[in-house]
């Protein structure tokens, strides 16, 4: 037999419930409203790319391609190099990765572990920079890499960007979690110290890797303006540079470079949704 | 195998009070000797600067013939187990037990000859491939001492490595490291704050107290004669009773007046003033007259009775321990206690034991 509650204990329970309704469907409004504003500029760049005739810019934007068709990517593939800017855009993003998890891990772990004098101010330095836009820094990267002959190389464009505040917090906090007592039983088997950090704290700061890992690849593929400083000839371009070839001085096809864009995103959108796991875990490491 | 010796060790912080006040103990070969006392009394810390993990602030560690103070943690020959095992997440159970022998150069079938050696003592064997997620707290616990085996130390230590076991099991893990050592011989050093751990492993206990060590000796020399109120009140379960006495000097014996106006003569003492009275309670019995008393509760342990009985006047009330077929008398009932004199403790006015000459 089914049990029915005391009536004002019913209607107590009925009141909570609509409550309940009210403030899941007030959520729901609200993000879906965040996610039509952040998501519509892509949708609409996409819709721009697959239509191949009609006006762009009329009102209101259409939310669907008109004659749909390939022909503008295809232009793209026609105007510019794709496939060679794809690959230096990936090895760009790849040296990127590589050297900022290095850098960004082996300059966090004595901060998170060792004590020395200082330590405080080093690191209080390092966030520091996080307020600064990065473009203050283009002059002065700008000149040191000159300096060093690196101009026009993949070396110049990658090299200033390694040593992310971003990246030694995220893995600082991660070494932090690291219990000390795996590091005193390592120190006991004999681990010296970059033992202790090849052995221990880099297996155990996985997770943390991978956020960094995806957050410096889409940051080092989707860059544009330092890239293009730095790089003269347009053989050595990144993909997100080349691009806007397609909108030359005098032509200006914007559904053959919305195309572009598309096939720029593409790649990285595919690599973020396989792998948002880790990104939002590492940051939710990261806030706690 | 080693002799350890520590010689007048201190620690203090650097912006922090002293922890280690001047610690001096020899500890033998093949010894199995246990570091006991309450939380931050600093037998963890003894521990860490043993095994290197914590500086010595002065004063000198010898293991077997050498000054260790400098010598780094996996050259000192000592293999640690710590109290939350410390078992590296990330690598399996052989990987585990394999890691110091690698670091150290081994070669692969050393190695493999090692890890089985000690799965097979510990009876691991089969979880070898295994992750420690993947394993239960008795079971980690083994591979922790299997990783401690598998560098054949010459001292092991064991930081409170049963206080995450449950009961049953940790009574289990008790009888097997006693057997272990037996087995290897190995001198070890056991951090416990379980005085029941201390009495029934350690072939000698060190009493630990606010940096210093309050007494040493084989657990029944301790439980039986107490250096001092903090040893006689920390082992022992239910604690040792203590009462404020006034005592004076009577020919051979001690004349001692209870806080109820009672007299007792204790052979054999010869003190006189404010002093304290330590009596065990399997030394009070209930009897026809004698210190008047007010029962307040009776456990029931299965093997033996304790009752709480309040005397007049006094805060904390006495601990008597009676067999399980002993006659108790009820809670809330009045009753009188007797007081086995030959077994009593006299402390003076400084915590220190009145030694009480053969009666």
């Amino acid at each position: 037999m089914e049990k029915t509650l005391p009536m004002p204990l019913a209607a107590t329970a009925k009141k909570i419930n609509m409550n309940k309704l009210a403030k899941h469907t007030l959520h729901y409004l609200v993000l879906t409203l965040l996610a039509v504003i952040t998501v519509y500029p892509f949708w609409w760049t996409l819709v721009t790319a697959l239509s191949t005739s009609g006006d762009v810019f009329t009102y209101p934007p259409r939310m669907w391609p008109e004659n749909p068709g390939l022909d503008n990517f295809i232009e793209v593939f026609k105007t510019i190099d794709v496939i060679a800017f794809y690959k230096n855009s990936i090895i760009i993003s790849v040296l990127t990765v590589a050297g900022t998890l290095l850098v960004c891990s082996m300059a966090a772990y004595p901060l998170a572990r060792m004590q020395f004098p200082g330590r405080n101010i080093v690191f209080g330095a390092i966030l520091a920079t996080m307020i600064l836009p990065s473009e203050v820094n283009f002059l002065v990267n700008f000149i040191t890499v000159s300096k060093l002959g690196m101009g026009d190389t993949y070396t110049g464009v990658v090299l200033p960007g390694l040593a992310g505040a971003v990246g030694i917090f995220l893995m600082k906090q991660a070494f932090e979690a690291v219990p000390n007592d795996l590091v005193d039983a390592a120190r006991v088997d004999g681990a010296t110290e970059w033992q202790i950090f090849w052995h221990i704290m880099l297996p155990l700061a996985r997770p943390a890797l991978a956020a960094l890992t995806i957050l410096t690849l889409v940051a080092a593929w989707n860059q544009y303006i330092w890239p293009s400083i730095v790089m003269a000839s347009p053989d050595k371009f990144p993909l997100s540079v080349g691009v806007l070839y397609l909108s030359g001085a005098f032509s200006f096809k914007i559904r053959v470079v919305a195309a572009g864009a598309v096939l720029t995103v593409l790649p990285i959108l595919m690599v973020f949704l396989f792998t948002q796991r880790y990104f939002l875990r590492g940051f939710d490491g990261a806030v706690k | 195998m080693a002799e350890l010796k520590l010689k007048q060790i201190k620690k203090t912080y650097d912006e922090g009070p002293t922890v280690i006040h001047g610690v001096d103990l020899d500890i033998r070969d093949g010894e199995f000797m246990v570091f006991v006392g309450p939380s931050g009394c600093g037998k963890s810390t003894m521990m860490r600067m043993i095994a290197g993990l914590e500086d010595i602030s002065a004063g000198e560690v010898w293991i077997g013939d050498t000054l260790a103070n400098d010598v780094p943690p996996a050259k000192r020959g000592v293999a640690m187990v710590f109290q939350s095992y410390a078992l590296y997440p990330h690598m399996t159970v052989r990987e585990n037990m394999a890691f110091g022998l690698k670091l150290a150069g081994k070669s692969k079938k050393d190695i493999d000859d090692a890890v089985t050696r000690a799965s097979d003592i510990l009876q691991i064997g089969h979880l070898l491939e295994r992750k420690p997620k993947a394993l239960s707290g008795g079971q980690r616990q083994r591979v922790a001492i299997g990783r401690a085996i598998v560098r054949k130390p010459d001292v092991f230590l064991f930081d409170e490595p049963l206080s995450n076991l449950d009961a049953a099991l940790r009574v289990q893990m008790r009888i097997e490291l006693t057997r272990l050592h037996q087995d290897l011989g190995s001198t070890m050093i056991y951090v416990t704050h379980d005085q029941v751990e201390a009495m029934t492993m350690g072939d000698r206990i060190a009493v630990f107290n606010a940096g210093r060590i309050e007494q040493v000796g084989t657990p029944l020399a301790l439980y039986q004669h107490p250096a001092n109120l903090f040893v006689a009140g920390f082992l022992g379960s239910p604690k040792m009773n203590f009462l404020p006495v006034s005592a004076s000097i009577f020919g051979h014996s001690t004349s001692i007046r209870l806080p109820g106006g009672e007299l007792l003569t204790l052979p054999g003492a010869r003190a006189e003033g404010e002093l304290t009275l330590g009596i065990r309670a399997e030394h009070l019995r209930f009897a026809e007259h004698g210190v008047p008393v007010m029962v307040e509760l009776v456990e029931h342990l299965g093997d033996v009775q304790i009752v709480y009985a309040r005397a007049a006047g006094q805060n904390e009330p006495l601990a008597v321990k009676l067999g399980s077929d002993s006659p108790a008398p009820a809670s809330g009932s009045r009753a009188w206690l007797a007081i086995d004199t030959a077994q009593c403790h006299l402390f003076g006015p400084d915590g220190q034991a009145i030694r009480r000459t053969e009666h």
